[in-house]
Formats: structure tokens, sequence, C-alpha cells
């Protein structure tokens, strides 16, 4: 299933790069260097977790769906998933200055 | 100071087109450690969703942003966006500010 969704990702125009992590925020699948994905990796774990508590308690029937990093150079896309948490690294055509 | 810069009539107008989003509803607008300084969120059972909201989001952001410098020294954070199964909260850090949106709900893009 996981397989599945790499594989549909990664053929999207401007994906850069994409990872898997477990729900520790191990990197489980990922398209480019390992070192530069343990950084992701940690990043996207923290941020996930923070973001999701934030939500849950603000409203306890409410749960966190994508969490959107917009920057300069990219957007990181962060998806909690029940058993893992899938994240794209996205460069659109239009730069965001 | 704050409040001139706060009040000058290109933000007044920004902040008003923002408001008026299809889907906004509303906004808060914070200092780095989250004081409230202006929100549209003025009932009293809003209060407690705007004290979590500015406690919580800018250190979210701020926690965004210094990640996506550590990850690249030359890149700089925009903006952050929560989406949840209700909402979408919009975070936007700049100049000492924190700028948070809610809205509701938007389909899949």
């Amino acid at each position: 299933e996981i397989e599945e969704t790499v594989k549909k990702l990664t053929s999207v125009k401007g994906v850069k790069g994409l990872f898997v992590i477990n729900m520790d925020g191990i990197p489980i699948r990922y398209t480019f260097e390992a070192d530069l994905v343990t950084h992701y990796a940690a990043i996207a774990h923290q941020l996930v977790m923070q973001a999701r508590s934030i939500v849950r308690e603000l409203d306890n029937t409410d749960d966190l769906v994508t969490l959107r990093l917009r920057s300069k150079n990219h957007e990181l896309i962060i998806a909690p998933e029940k058993e893992y948490t899938m994240c794209v690294i996205h460069v659109p055509d239009v730069s965001y200055d | 100071g704050t409040v001139a810069r706060m009040g000058s009539l290109q933000v007044e107008e920004t902040l008003k087109r923002i408001q008026q989003q299809k889907g906004v509803e509303g906004y808060i607008i914070s200092d780095e450690q989250g004081t409230v300084l202006r929100t549209t969120f003025v009932d009293e059972t809003e209060k407690d969703m705007v004290a979590k909201l500015s406690q919580d989001l800018p250190a979210l952001a701020t926690r965004a942003s210094s990640a996506v410098r550590d990850l690249d020294p030359t890149n700089v954070m925009r903006f952050v966006r929560v989406q949840t199964r209700k909402k979408e909260l919009m975070i936007a850090k700049d100049s000492g500010f924190v700028m948070m949106v809610v809205q509701g709900a938007v389909g899949q893009e």
C-alpha cells in the first residue's frame, strides 16, 4: 500500500523527494540520500507530533490531515496516516519569493 | 512604534481582504511570544480558542522556520498550513509578528 502511494507520488511533476516515516520517526522508505533523509525525518516527526497535539487540544473531535511547510525553495508536505507519515518535498513551477 | 505600523492603511486593507476571503473565519495577530495584538475573534465563546492558538501556533511556526534554515541556510520559511478535518490554520511569521488565519476546511488540492 505504501509502495503504490510512493510510486504514484514520485511520478508527480515537481516532487523532488519523498520519504515515509514510521510512528517513531524512523524513515522506512525514501527516494534520496539517507543522511539527508535522517535530518528531514527528525524534523517531520517533531513537527507532526506538535501540530497534531495542537489540533487535538483545540478540538478533540478533530484531527490533523496535513501539515505543509511552504518555504522559498520548496514545500514540505507531511501527511500522517495511521501507522506511518508520508512526506513529500515539492518544488512548484513558480518560485515563492 | 508597533501600533503605528499596524495601523497603516495598507495593513488595514490587507487585513480586510483576508477577512473577506471565502472560508476565512477570522485571524489572530500576535507577537512571537504569542501575546495577542489583534484578532477578529472577540466573542466570549472564542476566548479559549484564541488563547490556545496564540499560545501554540507561534511556537510551531518558530520550530518550522528553524528547521527549514537548519536544512538549508539559504532557504526561508514563508508560511505553515495546518489542515485538519474541520479547519485550515495558516501561520505566517514576519518582522516580529505572527499572523494566524483560521479557515473552514478546504477541499483536497
